[in-house]
């Protein structure tokens, strides 16, 4: 039986599973006392190096999560006075007298629906970068996508908040300049009527989407956009389409799906969202983008318009320049056009770093609290509207001081997660 | 650096968790018994339980049983592991004991005393989410105290906690256990004259006379000794004083202006802070008595309605100018 | 060594040789400051006190500088060095400090888990009980000269006592309290008049005004008359006593002067108190006529915005904290218009909303802030706790807060002009309705009440959600009664602790024990009778059996 000889390999005659050092010949005979006090003075100097990245590691990043699975079936209040084994009645009461956790959860399922489009633009940048002719152009641009990196989260979401002032935010300023508030306040009334009629979302079609079915507390109309949303997603990406886009009718089809989920989602955000009253905010001129707690999800969706992410873009990029120059002369050879480059070549050959960014913005959307309580305040504004889990994990341990309950709340989203995680690694498929 | 990152309790824990691993590695051998029991003693003076556990455990394993050194370190280890946190059925089954070693072989009798006396603690009050509250075994243990060392100061104490496991029952309708346990207190008092938790007796008579007996005469009776000996929570006294007024004003057959008055007084006098200073001005003009002067009215006319009270302007530029 | 790319050759200069070099020189600098800095605490002939504090607002550390140089200048051989640490940073740095045992001699108390908790405090500070019965000898002068040090202070120093130790870990150095700022000069402006409101009318009435001025001069859409620093829930606070405090002796059943949430929600359940009662349809409907005149939505404005719109004249009052007020004042004089401060208005008998006032809410309670705790490996302790002395004496007191602005603690001490409205008002009524009973409920009160003061939503919105959620056993009142319970089941379990260390100590130490903290720590368990009394409350004021509502809550019920 032979072995290969370089780097780290089995040797089988050592016993399987052995491994040999880089250099070790790996072969058949036994090593030497002196090569044996060679290596194991290699491993302890190896290991030695290994030791203090290992303990920070182990203490600053495994122990707090061990900390927090144990506290999880623990009655704690953050100190050492109140900490009592209490089993699994966080996690029951998570999930029989907490109706409003769950709730939270409607928020996040239309936040991530909204991030999912939001994420188009960065790959939109993305490739017009790639595409750009001029080296120095595409250089100078590449900067300018890093520059905003080092301005702090916190400045950013201090500007967004002041652009959505009522009295002094650019929005306001703008849309009342360009007439755009007039046209707010008449779908205002249009939609939900002006009192005397009924409204678009008053009507009887309207209130029979509204009124569906609920789960969890939420609408069966939600639940049934997502999952059709999750699973087209899905098979666009994992190829399926693309195996079939010899068959003249699969742009049809999946443009079909499309344009279906797009009328559905805008029923139904339309339907649910929409006050079935006019919010009676845009006549003033000085509309309350987050006081108003109609206008609070809207307003967080359109927050970091036109949301082209710095570091998505550098993402994709680094993705994109990875496509061999070949692939592009053959497909141009073969007549593919713009378009056809961005959905056969770039698109397909991208996903891994679609999928990265997937991941990163699920987690994101789903543990994500700072921004709500900066922006909201610790109840999620006015009506809850903004509440979120990470946000309700966060008042249920700093308000209610339940850190307990909090770490088993932070569980279930981790479970959660998890879920997702595997639902993308397992569907969203990558071409090489 | 994440080792500054100590924003949580977690993250201390985490943090103190090393150190004491540290700790253990490097404590330097102690140069004798006496620092070793300093050290010990210092750790109780901190609250710091799970270091006494770790330093009087080879304190009482070395020491020799009924010794002077024993009987601290016995006792010291059996309220440490009473104490230590997170408790559990171990660390009360150690306590427990721990207490009974102490109470079966301690030559101080004073140590005998507190350990009965803490294993009735035990039995009182619930410890661990699983525990079982037994009041009858703590009222038995605290019995056993009076009963054993009925000249030892602890004795009070014990009487006292006695009476209240038999008060705490809240026995509706006829709260016949509450009666017994007022009962026992006016009759441990009568015998004891001396008795230096008489003051914080009388009060809980008068609590229970109040609620649920709602007997207000004789609470107001047994607050007025209260008042006599002294009010225990010295500062804190306000609310007791205001229920006093109350009762003496509001809730007797027949109501006793003077009492009421005097409470008042004493509100605006002793506890200007409880908040209720400027209403008992009020009750004593009502009640036709003299408003003593208070420091805290000093700059206020309390005879005016503060619901409209004249602004006060300020120029911060010319304010400033002059500094 | 770097490689230059260029040149496929190693760099002599290259970028990890000047890393190395600033490494040895910024390890040397440290090394040297350290050395210095231990040298000089060490240093026998100058005894050298740390005080550590958060408090970077405008004029505060000059304050305290003023107060050190005084108390320097009567000291000689002492020095007092101050650290002002950010906010954000006092954490962690504070708790770095203590764990080292190099924690400064005197350290603001808050912030910090190990400055809060009762198990760092013990550790890692001074108690005080024992020496803060004796006289102040810095108001050897005045007439508090044979007064308690613990009595000179307004709040009787209530801010530096830990409930759970029954022991003083901190000494109050100042007050805090809010009040509402008038800009008179857009008052006057807008109505002609610079006369500050008296009545709640006036101020409407004034508010209108500035509604039409903003109109008038094209300011509709950014000018409002009111703004807060800290939402409507602040303003509404000023206005809950002189509502509702008539209710206390209905409500009030343990007789203790005031209502307790408990005691609101009992009389919820009997409809001795409803939502819908004249008096508190009167506080509503009073503070939705505050919120009509705020920004639109004005739940989404912060504290900055607020006092940025105010310092820019687009609102004629602003209501915040005496923390602010020097700041704000600095901002009057750079825009150049006059500020004045005054309490709250309240509503006049022959306004609307007059019939339901019974009076003012009384100050006289309020604790102190700037609670300063000394550090227990001080090696200069009785120093650090001389300087608290100085601190809180008249004249001291008023060198800190005089200069910094904020309103003095000390019985006698005079504030600034400035301070002059903060100073507490021990007139009027302290007991309130407080619908807030329970985290769920008080959620639901904050984020839906705004609702109904913004204008979003009718009040019976509000109330159906609230019914909602008061009444849900799993999230609601009653759930809060368990949590009550409980929370007075641990605290006497908790004060068990502090009791078995002093049997223990006496034990050791005939004679250690503090009896006065002992008998206070028995009455105190005694008075909350391991939470059964709330049982019993239970059982008698509810129609149902708690174990049977409880029973999903609590493995085991005593």
């Amino acid at each position: 039986m032979s072995t290969t000889t370089t780097g780290l390999t089995r040797a089988p005659a050592g016993g399987p599973g052995k491994i040999h050092p880089p250099g070790s010949t790996g072969t058949t005979q036994a090593p030497s006392a002196g090569g044996f006090w060679q290596r194991g003075k290699l491993y302890i100097v190896l290991m030695g190096l290994m030791l203090p990245s290992l303990i920070g590691l182990l203490l600053f990043t495994y122990y707090p999560q061990y900390g927090a699975i144990k506290y999880s079936f623990f009655d704690w209040d953050g100190s050492e006075s109140r900490e009592e084994f209490i089993g699994w009645k966080n996690y029951k009461d998570a999930f029989t007298v907490d109706p409003l956790f769950w709730q939270s959860f409607k928020l996040v399922l239309i936040l991530l629906a909204a991030n999912v489009i939001k994420m188009w633009p960065s790959i939109m940048a993305a490739i017009v970068l790639h595409r750009l002719k001029s080296e120095r152009f595409q250089y100078i641009y590449r900067v300018l996508f890093v520059v905003p990196m080092i301005i702090p989260g916190v400045v950013s979401l201090l500007v967004w908040k002041s652009f959505y002032d009522g009295n002094t935010g650019a929005l306001n300023a703008f849309l009342n300049a360009t007439g755009l508030m007039q046209v707010l306040d008449w779908l205002d009334r249009t939609m939900a009527g002006d009192g005397v009629s009924t409204g678009v979302v008053n009507t009887a079609f309207a209130k029979a989407v509204r009124d569906q079915f609920e789960i969890f507390g939420v609408h069966g109309i939600w639940w049934m956009i997502i999952i059709g949303v999750l699973l087209i997603i899905a098979r666009m990406i994992s190829g399926n389409i693309r195996k079939h886009r010899a068959n003249p009718a699969a742009p049809f089809l999946s443009g079909g799906a499309a344009v279906m989920i797009v009328v559905a989602l805008g029923l139904a955000l339309a339907f649910c969202t929409w006050p079935t009253r006019p919010m009676n905010v845009f006549s003033l001129g000085t509309t309350p983008w987050l006081g108003n707690p109609n206008l609070i999800i809207p307003s967080v969706i359109f927050w970091g318009f036109p949301w082209v992410g710095t570091v998505g873009v550098l993402i994709y990029l680094a993705g994109l320049q990875n496509i061999s120059t070949d692939v592009y002369e053959a497909a141009e050879l073969d007549g593919v056009g713009s378009i056809g480059k961005f959905f056969q070549i770039e698109l397909p050959l991208i996903m891994t770093q679609v999928r990265i960014n997937l991941i990163f913005m699920t987690i994101g959307t789903i543990t994500d609290y700072g921004f709500f309580l900066l922006l909201l305040g610790p109840y999620g504004g006015p009506g809850s509207k903004g509440m979120v889990p990470g946000l309700y994990m966060y008042s249920a341990a700093f308000i209610e001081q339940r850190f307990g309950y909090a770490c088993a709340l932070g569980m279930i989203l981790f479970v959660i997660l998890l879920a997702i995680t595997i639902f993308y690694q397992r569907y969203v498929r990558v071409d090489k | 650096m994440q080792v500054f990152a100590l924003g949580d309790g977690g993250s201390v824990k985490k943090l103190s968790i090393c150190l004491i691993l540290l700790s253990i590695c490097h404590t330097p051998a102690l140069a004798s018994t006496d620092d070793a029991f300093a050290a010990a003693r210092q750790t109780l003076v901190e609250l710091d339980w799970k270091s006494a556990i770790r330093l009087y455990t080879p304190l009482r394993d070395a020491a020799k049983p009924g010794s002077k050194e024993w009987n601290e370190a016995t006792y010291c280890l059996a309220t440490a592991y009473h104490h230590v946190q997170p408790p559990s059925y171990d660390t009360i089954q150690s306590a427990l004991n721990n207490y009974q070693q102490v109470i079966d072989k301690a030559s101080d009798p004073r140590f005998v005393a507190r350990a009965m006396m803490n294993l009735g603690r035990v039995y009182e009050l619930r410890d661990y989410p699983e525990d079982i509250v037994d009041m009858d075994k703590a009222r038995e243990a605290y019995e056993q105290v009076v009963a054993r060392f009925p000249g030892d100061p602890i004795a009070g104490e014990a009487a006292l906690r006695a009476a209240s496991t038999l008060v705490m029952a809240f026995d509706e309708p006829n709260y016949e256990k509450v009666k017994a346990g007022v009962a026992f207190l006016e009759k441990w008092l009568a015998d004891h004259p001396n008795e230096e938790l008489a003051s914080v007796m009388w009060q809980y008579i008068g609590d229970a006379y109040f609620r649920p007996l709602q007997d207000y005469k004789n609470a107001l009776q047994a607050y007025e000794k209260v008042d006599k000996l002294g009010w225990t929570d010295q500062g804190n006294q306000g609310p007791w004083y205001w229920r006093c007024a109350q009762l003496a004003e509001r809730f007797l057959d027949q109501p006793e202006p003077e009492i009421a008055a005097k409470y008042y007084a004493k509100i605006i006098i002793e506890t200007p802070n409880s908040g209720k200073a400027y209403e008992s001005m009020q009750a004593l003009r009502r009640l036709n008595k003299p408003v003593p002067y208070s420091p805290l009215f000093a700059k206020f006319d309390p005879t005016a309605q503060p619901t409209t009270q004249e602004a006060v302007t300020t120029q911060p530029a010319t304010q400033r100018s002059d500094r | 060594m770097s490689i230059d790319t260029r040149e496929g050759k190693p760099s002599r200069f290259g970028g990890n040789l000047i890393g190395v070099v600033m490494l040895v020189v910024a390890f040397t600098v440290s090394l040297i400051v350290a050395t210095v800095n231990t040298l000089r605490i060490e240093r026998p002939s100058e005894t050298v006190i740390r005080i550590a504090h958060w408090q970077l607002e405008k004029g505060y550390r000059e304050a305290m500088q003023e107060a050190i140089e005084e108390y320097q200048r009567r000291n000689p051989g002492v020095k007092i060095e101050q650290m002002g640490v950010t906010e954000k940073l006092y954490n962690q740095w504070v708790n770095t400090q203590l764990i080292s045992g190099t924690a400064p001699d005197l350290c603001e108390m808050g912030h910090s888990n190990m400055l809060t908790k009762d198990e760092y405090t013990v550790k890692y500070f001074i108690p005080l009980s024992s020496l803060i019965t004796r006289p102040n000898p810095y108001n050897a002068d005045n007439e508090l000269k044979d007064t308690p040090w613990k009595e000179t202070l307004l709040d009787g120093m209530r801010g530096g006592f830990r409930e759970g130790l029954q022991e003083y870990y901190g000494i109050p150095t100042t007050l805090i309290s809010m009040r509402l700022f008038v800009n008179r000069t857009l008052l006057k402006e807008a109505t002609g008049s610079d006369a500050l409101p008296k009545t709640f009318g006036q101020w409407m009435e004034q508010c209108r005004a500035i509604r039409e001025y903003a109109k008038r001069t094209g300011q509709e859409r950014t000018m409002v008359p009111v703004v807060s620093c800290y939402g409507i829930q602040s303003i509404q606070g000023a206005y809950e006593v002189p509502f509702t405090s008539s209710y206390e002796r209905m409500l009030d059943l343990d007789l203790n002067g005031e209502v307790l949430p408990i005691e609101t929600y009992i009389g919820y359940r009997k409809k001795q108190v409803t939502l819908q009662d004249p008096s508190m349809q009167a506080l509503f409907q009073a503070m939705k006529t505050v919120g009509d005149q705020m920004q639109l939505g004005f739940s989404g404005m912060d504290r900055q915005t607020a006092q940025f719109t105010f310092a820019n004249q687009r609102a004629a009052f602003l209501s915040t904290g005496s923390w602010d007020a020097s700041g704000v004042a600095l901002q009057a004089e750079t825009a150049g218009f006059e500020l004045a401060v005054i309490q709250m208005p309240l509503p006049a008998m022959d306004e609307p909303f007059g019939a339901y006032i019974r009076g003012r809410q009384n100050e006289a309670s309020s604790n102190g802030a700037g609670v300063y705790g000394v550090y227990k490996n001080s090696r200069n302790a009785e120093r650090a706790l001389d300087f608290l002395m100085f601190l809180t004496s008249r004249e001291g007191n008023e060198i800190l807060n005089q200069r910094s602005e904020w309103p003095p603690l000390t019985i006698g001490a005079k504030p600034s002009k400035l301070m002059e409205p903060f100073q507490p008002d021990p007139r009027g009524y302290n007991a309130r309705v407080n619908i807030s009973f329970g985290p769920r409920v008080a959620q639901a009160v904050t984020a839906e009440m705004v609702n109904f003061y913004q204008g979003f939503a009718p009040f019976s919105e509000f109330e159906r959600i609230y019914n909602e959620v008061i009444f849900d056993p799993r999230r609601g009142g009653d759930w809060a009664w368990w949590n009550e319970y409980d929370l007075r089941r641990r605290d006497v379990r908790n004060k068990e602790r502090v009791l078995a260390q002093d049997l223990a100590l006496e034990l050791i130490n005939p004679g250690s024990r503090d009896a006065g903290r002992t008998r206070r720590a028995v009455l105190q368990q005694l008075t909350r009778y391991n939470g059964t009394d709330y049982l019993w409350l239970f059982r008698t004021q509810r129609e149902a059996d708690p174990y049977q509502v409880w029973k999903d809550f609590q493995p085991v019920f005593p």
